[in-house]
């Protein structure tokens, strides 16, 4: 078990929020703030019943079973893992988990967090937000943010 | 003869929206986009302009259920008020082909009571162009309402 300190930064518009972390799901990359993330644990540690809709299984954690769920590269439902995801995340606020190829620290932190405009608001949606930062090559890049309530929301709702 | 100017924008081959002279802003031509998972149908991408993230609506999809069938890559950008935050905001409108700019007379205005069913919700006005019915859109409605293709 991994423990995460969440580290406190300003962002390039002033606005004070954690670190961010990048989940790679596939050959999509999302984010979500350091202080979303309770923990991580190994794949071998998921327990496979699949008590709930749209598990994958469960991870046990202190006497409690968290439900862990599999969201693809387009943000849909799989119960079924792909050889490649290995690292599931427990999330902080929410008695949940998701899994993911792999997860790191964003390696920069000027970037501004956006809004999604209201015309792409759905409910049926795990996006909290935008941050957009420069990649390595210098050019804008656009990062969706997830959140433990806005994943809470999507779960709860499907 | 009084009236005021307006840009037709072909949102596909056989249908043209209005917008006001000072709504549309700006033309991008083949920008590149992101597009992001499970947003509403008519608005699956964005892309930068001006320091912005500029949500694309493709209109088309969003009145006649089906994508702009072109190898067009144009979208218009609009500005329009949003009354909640007293700022303007910009959005972009996917379109068939390039935009025209035409002085609508007073008298070719139409109720938009006359408007088809489906272009109701999305309208301030309506004018004739010929046998051409066209609806100015509101556009700040189309960019601030969430859920414009449930039906009402």
């Amino acid at each position: 078990m991994m423990n995460q300190t969440a580290k406190q930064v300003t962002t390039l518009d002033g606005l004070s929020m954690n670190q961010l972390m990048v989940m790679s799901i596939g050959q999509k990359n999302y984010y979500i703030a350091q202080e979303d993330i309770s923990t991580f644990e190994s794949i071998h540690e998921l327990g496979l019943d699949k008590e709930i809709d749209n598990t994958v299984g469960y991870i046990s954690e202190q006497g409690k079973k968290i439900p862990v769920y599999y969201l693809s590269p387009t943000l849909d439902f799989v119960t079924d893992i792909p050889e490649s995801t290995k690292i599931c995340v427990i999330l902080n606020h929410i008695n949940m988990a998701l899994m993911c190829d792999e997860i790191r620290v964003m390696n920069t932190v000027n970037y501004k967090i956006m809004s999604i405009p209201e015309c792409m608001y759905s409910d049926n949606s795990p996006l909290d937000s935008f941050c957009v930062f420069k990649n390595n090559s210098g050019e804008e890049v656009l990062g969706m943010i997830l959140s433990a309530h806005s994943i809470q929301r999507y779960i709860e709702q499907c | 003869m009084n009236g005021a100017d307006a840009w037709l924008l072909p949102i596909d081959s056989a249908t043209r929206i209005a917008v006001g002279r000072l709504e549309l802003v700006h033309i991008v031509e083949s920008p590149e986009y992101f597009e992001v998972p499970k947003t509403p149908n008519y608005c699956t991408r964005v892309f930068f302009w001006n320091g912005r993230i500029i949500p694309i609506i493709d209109v088309s999809v969003l009145v006649n259920k089906s994508p702009i069938n072109s190898r067009a890559n144009i979208v218009a950008i609009a500005n329009y008020l949003n009354e909640r935050t007293q700022e303007y905001e910009y959005g972009g409108i996917r379109l068939h082909d390039t935009p025209v700019l035409k002085r609508i007379l007073n008298e070719d205005g139409i109720q938009p009571s006359e408007l088809p069913e489906k272009w109701k919700r999305l309208s301030v006005a309506a004018f004739k162009n010929k046998a051409e019915i066209v609806p100015i859109i509101d556009v700040s409605e189309i960019f601030l309402k969430r859920g414009l293709s449930r039906p009402h």
